[in-house]
């Protein structure tokens, strides 16, 4: 199956999300990517943030800062993204085993420069696009008006304002 | 231009560079455990690819949940079992001859100078104290590893790390790593390997360096690495005996791998340990660290005295030495698991079980425990655990709770007062 690399983001204000937050060590005890399903982000405590909220249950795309996925080597991090169909992350830098285990699985480990998380108001949402050459396409709008911002799949950065 | 240890290693195992910067090396050793092997093992058969590169380079132990709690976890390590005995694995630990593979494995010599060692497991960097390339890695990359043999990596820049001056009593191997995680912070690592060096280093037992370089992911380092020397020798010397015709002929050839003294590093932290206090952690990042003299007084829920970062006979000593007479405060439990069945025998014979078990303590079987609260010692909501574990992330013992790093001895202080409590105080 083909993946989908756009679509809603959701915008994670915080560094060092780790592992633990994103699937906690109880559910490893599955032994399938399917059976992890509904505990994403469960033990992540974020203002304004719901594990089990539409707006993560929507999201195709996860946007953070320094650090993603800092702690243990668990793949079931990566997977559990996976199988809630979030196969984009944006972030200002990763760490080594998570950043690994997302390309091992096929996923987009895009990575903003130091500094370059700005959240955009209300609900965003990337988009894969067509002419940038090799390159997708990402946006984030406010109703009425429409924000985007260009992924490069090439060497994967991200140019903000390409729309 | 000299070259630093890592990159002696990467050198002398370099299979393939199939494009700038990443490497593909040949392994030494692949480590397994009931967690993330599984999974790996049901895709390689699930492929057709039910084989192991070599049989006696795969070592292999059931240790974070164990004996089995349920039959989710009864059927992972049913897993690893099947595929042990199918593969004829020699080296196979089971229920009773099982222990934290960060500790048994060292233990049975598997690790030497100059290896290459992956794990599906973050603390994998442990290894590195004998000199080694150990790191850990996901799922994906231990199936290539077992069924092939080799694993990619961007080559990692190093950190030196010098470590001066005179360590004061009662201050520990695991005060001097929560201290160098807050001066890195926990990402001034990722990507790197992080040295560790100088006299103090030189003057550590091998289980005070595992101490060290286990907690090296904590800072993002890929491995943690001590250079080989004499005390690598002495501990080795049981296992190599036959491969050599002295121990100084040994020295001479893990000398091989030690850091040129013109190698290039990314980053050179001088360190005086001489004043140095006891490092306790708050908060859930592990480079939340402060001196004891301002965490005091904290009171905790539990005190566990275990894991990869220090559950080893060394550190039972330290923490039984503080014990010895006294009983735990009412107001919490303590835990104990020795790392391994021959720490757990030394343990006994030594006395160190009594001590515990006639201060309150609950001494478990070896075992990784309550470290990732997964198995036995789960934190209740709004519970605090005083741990000598190695990840105080939020909810990691057990949803809501909290967990406070610190050496054995200051665990063992805590558990009798019932608050945080500095051990040269009692």
């Amino acid at each position: 199956m083909q993946k989908k690399f756009g679509g809603p983001a959701i915008f994670l204000d915080r560094s060092d999300i780790n592992t633990d937050e994103i699937i906690p060590a109880k559910y490893l005890t599955e032994v399938t990517k399917e059976a992890l399903t509904p505990y994403i982000l469960e033990d992540l405590k974020l203002a304004g943030f719901d594990p089990k909220g539409d707006e993560l249950r929507n999201a195709k795309v996860v946007v953070s800062r320094e650090n993603f996925g800092c702690g243990s080597s668990r793949e079931h991090a990566p997977w559990v993204f996976e199988v809630n169909d979030v196969h984009t992350i944006i972030a200002e830098s990763y760490a080594r085993i998570f950043r690994q285990n997302m390309f091992n699985c096929g996923m987009l480990a895009i990575e903003l420069p130091k500094g370059g998380y700005r959240p955009v108001d209300g609900p965003a949402a990337a988009r894969q696009g067509r002419d940038c050459g090799r390159s997708g396409r990402a946006a984030a709008h406010r109703p009425g008006r429409q924000r985007r911002a260009a992924v490069c799949f090439r060497d994967q950065s991200v140019r903000q304002g390409a729309g | 231009m000299g070259k630093t240890l890592a990159e002696k290693i990467f050198d002398a195992h370099l299979k393939d560079e199939p494009f700038a910067g990443t490497k593909v090396l040949s392994l030494d050793r692949v480590l397994c455990h009931e967690i993330t092997t599984p999974v790996a093992i049901a895709d390689l058969v699930w492929r057709g690819k039910d084989r192991v590169f070599d049989r006696d380079k795969l070592k292999v132990v059931i240790d974070h949940v164990t004996p089995s709690k349920d039959s989710k976890t009864a059927t992972q390590a049913k897993i690893l079992r099947d595929w042990a005995r199918r593969h004829a694995i020699p080296d196979f630990f089971d229920v009773g001859r099982n222990g934290v593979c960060h500790a048994i494995f060292p233990e049975k010599g598997y690790i030497r100078p100059g290896y290459t060692v992956i794990m599906g497991d973050s603390h994998t960097c442990t290894h590195g104290a004998f000199g080694a390339f150990a790191a850990g890695v996901g799922t994906t990359d231990l199936e290539v590893g077992i069924l092939k043999g080799v694993c990619a990596f961007r080559e990692p820049t190093s950190i030196r790390v010098n470590l001066n001056g005179e360590l004061p009593e009662g201050v520990y191997a695991k005060d001097v790593i929560l201290y160098v995680i807050s001066q890195l912070g926990v990402n001034g690592a990722t990507d790197r390997v992080i040295e560790f060096r100088g006299p103090i280093v030189d003057e550590m037992s091998m289980e005070a360096r595992m101490t060290l370089c286990n907690m090296a992911i904590e800072a993002g380092g890929t491995s943690g690495v001590c250079m080989p020397d004499m005390t690598t020798v002495e501990y080795l010397w049981p296992f190599i005996q036959d491969e050599f015709p002295s121990m100084e002929a040994a020295l001479a050839d893990y000398r091989q791998w030690v850091s040129d003294e013109d190698a290039v590093y990314d980053k050179v932290l001088d360190i005086d340990v001489s004043n140095l206090e006891p490092q306790v952690t708050f908060g859930y990042k592990p480079d939340c660290v402060k001196p004891i003299t301002e965490m005091s007084g904290i009171p905790v829920d539990q005190v566990y005295i275990g894991t990869c970062t220090n559950g080893r006979i060394e550190d039972l000593r330290q923490a039984a030495a503080v014990i010895e007479g006294k009983t735990i405060a009412d107001s919490l439990r303590g835990i104990v698991s020795p790392a391994t069945p021959k720490i757990f025998n030394e343990a006994l014979a030594e006395g160190i079980i009594q001590i515990f078990m006639d201060a309150g303590f609950c001494v478990t079987n070896p075992t990784c425990g309550a470290c990732l609260g997964m198995s036995n010692g789960v934190l209740a909501e709004g519970e605090i655990c005083a741990s000598t574990s190695n990840r105080n992330f939020n909810g990691r013992m057990g949803k809501g709770g909290m967990v406070h790093l610190m050496s054995p001895a200051t665990a063992a202080a805590t558990a009798i007062t019932g608050v945080i409590t500095d051990a040269r105080s009692l």
